[in-house]
């Protein structure tokens, strides 16, 4: 899988590219780690060219969720295609994150949403 | 004639998980299945593979065979290894309506391979080793190639 990144001033967004299966979930803790380690993210993950995700990559997404929202922060995906939309409903995720078509209408919730 | 059992062995290791994948959408295409069927025959082998890799051999080296057949209008998936015992039907399945604060992390793998298979069975044998068969019924894809 690739991940791709961009920071902004208050956002930052990872791309991920492929599968996101076990063996490349590590490398997405990783990333989101990094991340959640500011006293408040604002983190936009873009899925557009995600093609799988198994219960592993949803793992790692889960434990970066809960980290955010701890210190106030937040995780928002943007541009989940139809079947890795239906693992996460499957697995009861859809409730848990903000989800957005579109990368900039997630990169501008943020803006709308500040306390 | 077409054929109706493929079969792959290979080294119990994390790396293998997209050689898995290959194999059963390669696999599943010839039997005709269409799409819908392969990604969730994909999820639930990869996620019966991730288990036996993290759990039943712990991370250390062994074997994996995976066998796909078509018995009828079934897919029958039989998944074996050498590890320890491992029966992940012994594994609850997380609450999935629970909010954040609540929300376990794990038990999804095997919550998936319950769901999106029509039945799944487990057996141990001190000499085969641990045996998990998968069974979902085949829809054909409207595409021909």
């Amino acid at each position: 899988m690739e991940i791709g990144e961009k920071q902004g001033e208050n956002i930052d967004i990872l791309y991920l590219v492929g599968r996101l299966d076990a063996y490349a979930a590590a490398d997405v803790e990783k990333k989101i780690n990094l991340a959640t380690e500011k006293a408040q993210v604002n983190l936009v993950i873009s899925m557009e060219k995600l093609e799988y995700i198994s219960s592993s990559g949803l793992r790692v997404l889960l434990a970066g969720l809960k980290k955010a929202r701890k210190q106030q922060g937040d995780i928002r995906l943007a541009g989940l295609q139809p079947y890795v939309k239906e693992v996460f409903d499957i697995a009861g995720f859809s409730q848990l994150f903000k989800m957005f078509e579109k990368e900039d209408e997630a990169i501008k919730s943020y803006s709308v949403s500040k306390s | 004639m077409a054929l109706d059992k493929f079969e792959i062995e290979l080294e119990s290791k994390i790396d293998n998980l997209p050689v898995i994948s290959n194999f059963v959408s390669e696999t599943l295409s010839n039997f005709r299945a269409d799409e819908s069927t392969i990604n969730k025959v994909q999820l639930a082998i990869d996620e019966a593979s991730t288990n036996i890799i993290n759990y039943a051999y712990s991370g250390a080296s062994g074997t994996l065979k995976i066998a796909l057949e078509l018995v009828g209008q079934d897919i029958v998936i039989t998944i074996r290894d050498k590890g320890k015992p491992f029966d992940p039907m012994s594994i609850a399945s997380p609450d999935v309506s629970q909010d954040l604060e609540h929300r376990k992390i794990g038990g999804l793998g095997i919550y998936f391979i319950k769901k999106l298979m029509d039945n799944v069975s487990y057996s141990f044998d001190p000499r085969e080793g641990n045996r998990l068969i998968l069974r979902k019924k085949l829809s054909i894809g409207t595409s021909v190639q």
